[in-house]
């Protein structure tokens, strides 16, 4: 008798009607629930999107008076400036009236100060403290190894195999770092200044 | 009113989700930037332990079912080995 009765046959009574309405209750909580996350996404991802270019404008006003200065021992200790050089000291010392010329030259700015981009990868969110602590412990190991060459005297016959070691630990950075891409282009662009302050940190 | 209180629910999940990364995420990572495979780059069972000079010890397993050890030296060395 149960088995064959149709809800839509029987007359129910308005409470009954409630309970008996055919959409189940549990999908439209669904879908509310679905509908919600996807509204915030996407009202989040524009405020993510806007922050990244702010926190650059932010970074770059506080590095370059140091690229300034860094730009202009480099100009006192070396007389020959290579064309790289040139383009970093045009862009920081237009820095005052012109910012648009910031904008259009950031790379080379970037390359030049480490101290900052330290800074930047012991605050980022992207990657947690254990992994910091890890990429740390890492670098360390490359600076004793230049170290231990160095005072071998072998350090030119390993620079190869130290430079594949040191551009592998890099790219393991650059990848880790996807929820900072501009942390991670800054490290990727800054590689040849990473390189060379190792290749100068003594034991 | 449930309907309103689920959406708050769904947003209360979803905000932080979207920005910091997990312990269990950044353990893994650890775990696979020494060499070691941990599928899904997340791990459960997290166990820590701290002793007296400041060396840390963590212990958790991957999704595979293998269980490793992160040491956490008081100077910041960090070193994984696998348990089982």
């Amino acid at each position: 008798m149960f088995a064959s009765a149709n809800w839509f046959l029987i007359g129910y009574n308005k409470p009954m009607r409630e309970k008996q309405r055919p959409i189940c209750p549990n999908v439209v909580d669904l879908f509310v629930v679905i509908i919600t996350c996807m509204g915030v996404l996407f009202l989040a991802f524009p405020l993510y999107a806007d922050e990244q270019p702010c926190a650059k404008v932010e970074v770059s006003k506080v590095e370059l008076p140091k690229a300034e200065k860094a730009v202009k021992q480099l100009e006192e200790a070396k007389p020959e400036k290579s064309a790289a050089d040139n383009k970093v000291s045009k862009a920081a010392k237009a820095e005052d009236g012109d910012a648009e010329a910031e904008a259009v030259k950031p790379e080379e700015q970037i390359t030049v100060d480490i101290e900052a981009l330290k800074t930047r990868l012991k605050e980022t969110d992207a990657i947690g403290v254990f992994t910091k602590l890890a990429i740390r412990s890492d670098i360390l190991d490359l600076v004793d190894e230049i170290n231990r060459y160095r005072k071998q005297a072998k350090l030119e016959s390993k620079i190869n195999e130290l430079r594949a070691s040191f551009d592998g630990l890099l790219l393991k950075m650059v990848a880790l770092l996807e929820g900072d891409p501009i942390l991670s282009r800054d490290l990727y662009v800054s590689r040849e200044s990473i390189w060379k302050s190792l290749l100068e940190v003594k034991a | 009113m449930k309907r309103v209180l689920m959406a708050l629910l769904a947003v209360m999940f979803m905000i932080p989700a979207a920005h910091a990364v997990t312990k269990a995420e950044d353990i893994a990572t650890t775990i696979m930037l020494r060499g070691h495979a941990c599928p899904g780059r997340t791990v459960s069972n997290i166990s820590e332990r701290e002793d007296g000079s400041g060396n840390k010890t963590i212990q958790a397993t991957c999704s595979n079912g293998v269980r490793y050890q992160i040491n956490v030296s008081a100077n910041g060395r960090v070193t994984v080995q696998r348990l089982n």
